[in-house]
């Protein structure tokens, strides 16, 4: 709280904005919000799940990761890779991960839930210690070992005792629990926690609104790639800012009317503002290194800090529907002078 | 009804190009299927998107509101022409390789046509170094993103105004 | 793409004068395409009804940019991009360089034309308050010769327009001029690549010895983008000499305007919200104006 507060100069601004309000047109706000997201499936739908991780080894050393897990851009093979090559000790560009086909890999479950690093990666980390292990244990590599004996190891494996393969199966973390019956217990494993603060300015003249400045702060346990995390969170706040004020939804005899890119209303980059984003590590034992889920997180954040920005731009309260379109804070605006 | 087709003929990344086509086919159809170069992307179909942009002798067009017949011995440069070798790898614009090391791309899909918009600012910019901010966002405006949020593309865009490599 | 392609012809005239000889051999049945930025988004949602095209883009004689003492005129074919580089256009005519930037996006603007945007007809076009404020001209050609009509004349009704079917629109004249405020705001669902909801503009003179005189103009608030011409009566008729008559008079011309405009609630906007706004643009606008005395 204290450091969102600080990046976005948040007390200094409001005092400003309350000034410069008195004479201007242009009404300036500044809002918060505070909030968490679990990560990966609630309640005991991974303990149902049950997701698997497979991770072998060739003759030639090259690791492969197993995973039903997608990449779609959003940095699971790399992370996947990272995990793979820190656990293991390699270098990233001896990890492969393979393509998520189902004659291939076993079920790791969907792509979805904010659970790709923190469950499908802590498989991932657990699988390559399971490898480490079995090589250690069938006496072809001591516990300090380097890339090249490694790959050595691999070959006498391979000759003495064919393929290397391992799989590596969820356990739901001892002191989680949930009582499918009673609907108690443990919602999520690991929240993620964060402090989003919004700047906007309203044009009282049109109600248009305009995200001027946007401070991202969030919790996540370990961050595994800074410009991957990143931009999960920027993807996300610029969405959340859609959301709150211009992705309007109407409706006709039950079908939606405005389902074109020219009437459906996507912010573009002309109505996004730097996404200035940061983060706090707290680990969470039962990630990998640590890490927590953040991919449905930054949708929480914008709508409330924007409506509480605006709320505070105009002196108002109780702004709590969205998409906030200018339509309704003129109707909100003119009844309230 | 008339099913008639035109030969085409223009010059796509320096190479003579022809295609026989419906006069209204679409130019992002023209490169795509008939020149097979897939990397100018159908985001929309409605000229919103940007997913589709090239340049038509120099200038930044949506590809899907153009009929064939209108590029009859035009100049087109597709992303395909951006780097100056066809060899993967070697010898990429600066606004390329800076989206490479910013991470200005997620999915992908809209890349192609904000590299595109991002090169033509570049390019008719006589000190790229003087581009700022807001003329970053007006250059990208007509290219939309869901993934990133813009923010590592201005920044990608920012870094490649310095690079060496964005020089035209 | 939802067209089927085969169902639809393009034509491409050689010059100026056989486009105009086949729209009078075959009037209303070639539909003439500029730069397709409103044409070929129709087509790909399969809502185009015109099956046949004749295709004037590059017909070097609706191009071009001409000064005289007087005037200056472009052509038809001008695009927004080609507007917005020339230095002269920008600088005597700014509603108008505005309202350019802000259609659409740059790939817009490169293909956009000022030709295209007229003929269309949507009340919301962007180059319309500014062109009906300057009191813009239209030269329309046709094999039989060409006429000069007064922009402000140009719109009958939603989409209908005094061009003859066999009419091509050649160039645009504006007057050079001593006008001293511009101002124009489009009020759009978002900073670039949106349809406005309101769109305003407005001109004024105000030069020591001479009678202060204003024009409005508006679009997306009526059937048709226009010039508000008894809001104009009022304002000349009733202007401030002293501050103490500005906010009378402000408020007499938002009375009169809410009578002289017709928006409506459509996928865009409400009827309310476009009431609203216009009146703050107005207002907005009028503050920028000094008492004559």
């Amino acid at each position: 709280m204290t450091q969102a507060l600080e990046r976005s100069d948040y007390h200094r601004k409001q005092k400003r904005f309350a000034h410069e309000n008195v004479t201007s047109p242009i009404k300036k706000g500044i809002g918060l919000a505070s909030f968490m997201h679990g990560s990966g499936f609630t309640g005991s739908g991974e303990k149902i799940l049950a997701s698997v991780v497979g991770v072998e080894a060739t003759s030639g050393g090259l690791v492969r990761i197993l995973a039903a897990s997608t990449e779609i851009g959003q940095g699971t093979n790399t992370i996947f890779s990272q995990i793979a090559a820190d656990t293991l000790h390699l270098d990233y560009d001896s990890i492969e991960v393979a393509q998520p086909d189902t004659s291939q890999v076993p079920n790791s479950g969907p792509t979805v839930a904010s659970r790709t690093c923190m469950i499908v990666g802590k498989l991932v980390e657990s699988a390559c210690i399971s490898l480490k292990q079995t090589l250690i244990s069938a006496g072809l590599l001591k516990e300090n070992y380097s890339p090249t004996e490694f790959r050595k190891a691999c070959s006498d494996y391979h000759q003495k005792f064919g393929p290397l393969k391992l799989f590596s199966k969820y356990q739901q973390p001892p002191q989680i629990g949930w009582d499918d019956v009673k609907y108690q217990g443990d919602a999520y494993g690991a929240y993620a926690w964060a402090v989003y603060i919004a700047e906007v300015s309203v044009d009282t003249r049109t109600c248009e609104v305009q995200v001027k400045d946007f401070v991202a702060l969030q919790e996540v346990g370990k961050v595994i790639h800074p410009i991957l995390a990143a931009g999960q969170i920027e993807g996300g706040v610029a969405q959340g800012i859609g959301y709150a004020l211009y992705e309007n939804v109407v409706w006709k005899d039950g079908r939606m009317a405005n389902g074109q890119m020219t009437n459906y209303i996507m912010p573009t980059a002309a109505d996004v503002p730097l996404i200035r984003v940061f983060f706090e590590e707290v680990p969470y034992a039962y990630g990998p290194a640590g890490a927590k889920g953040i991919g449905e997180l930054p949708m929480d954040g914008p709508a409330p800090a924007i409506l509480s920005a605006v709320e505070n731009a105009l002196g108002i309260t109780g702004l709590n529907q969205i998409p906030l379109l200018p339509e309704n804070l003129m109707l909100r605006h003119r009844s309230s002078r | 009804m008339s099913g008639h087709t035109v030969r085409i003929e223009l010059t796509v990344n320096g190479q003579q190009r022809e295609a026989q086509v419906h006069p209204m086919t679409r130019l992002l159809d023209v490169l795509r299927e008939n020149l097979r170069l897939t990397g100018t992307k159908e985001g929309c179909g409605e000229g919103e998107c940007g997913a589709c942009s090239i340049f038509i002798n120099g200038e930044l067009v949506n590809s899907c509101l153009v009929p064939a017949i209108q590029v009859q011995g035009a100049v087109i440069q597709t992303i395909e022409g951006v780097s100056s070798s066809k060899k993967y790898g070697s010898k990429l614009h600066g606004v390329q390789e800076a989206f490479l090391g910013w991470g200005g791309a997620q999915c992908g899909i809209c890349t192609p046509g904000m590299i595109m918009a991002a090169v033509h600012l570049i390019e008719n910019t006589l000190d790229p170094t003087t581009i700022t901010e807001n003329q970053i966002r007006t250059a990208l405006a007509g290219n939309l993103c869901r993934c990133t949020g813009y923010t590592k593309i201005f920044e990608a865009v920012q870094k490649a105004c310095h690079l060496p490599g964005s020089k035209a | 793409m939802r067209a089927y392609l085969p169902s639809y012809e393009m034509i491409v005239p050689q010059s100026l004068s056989d486009a105009l000889a086949l729209l009078k051999t075959e009037p209303g049945v070639w539909q003439p395409f500029a730069g397709g930025t409103d044409l070929m988004v129709l087509f790909e949602s399969g809502k185009l009804s015109h099956r046949k095209f004749i295709n004037i883009w590059g017909l070097s004689e609706l191009q071009g940019i001409q000064e005289n003492e007087t005037h200056i005129e472009f052509g038809a074919l001008t695009t927004y991009a080609q507007f917005e580089k020339n230095a002269l256009l920008c600088q005597e005519f700014p509603i108008l360089h505005q309202s350019s930037l802000e259609t659409g996006a740059i790939a817009i603007q490169n293909r956009g034309t000022f030709g295209g945007n007229i003929a269309n007809a949507s009340p919301a076009a962007d180059s319309s308050p500014g062109l009906l404020v300057y009191d813009a001209e239209i030269e329309l050609i046709s094999s039989e010769g060409s006429r000069l009509v007064k922009y402000c004349d140009f719109h009958l009704g939603y989409k209908k327009t005094i061009l003859l079917p066999h009419e091509l629109i050649r160039s645009i004249r504006l007057k050079r001029h001593q006008n001293t405020h511009h101002y124009f705001r489009k009020v759009g669902t978002r900073k670039a690549q949106a349809i406005s909801k309101v769109c305003f503009a407005g001109l004024a003179l105000q030069n020591p010895g001479q009678t202060p005189e204003c024009k409005i103009a508006l679009g997306s608030v009526g059937p048709i983008p226009s010039r508000c011409k008894k809001t104009e009566k009022l304002l000349s008729q009733s202007f401030p000499k002293i501050a103490k008559e500005k906010r009378d008079w402000i408020h007499a011309a938002c009375s009169e305007l809410t009578q002289e405009i017709s928006p409506i609630t459509d996928l865009r906007s409400t009827q309310d919200y476009r009431l609203q706004v216009s009146l703050n643009l107005l207002t907005d606008f009028l503050d920028t104006l000094k008492p004559s005395a």
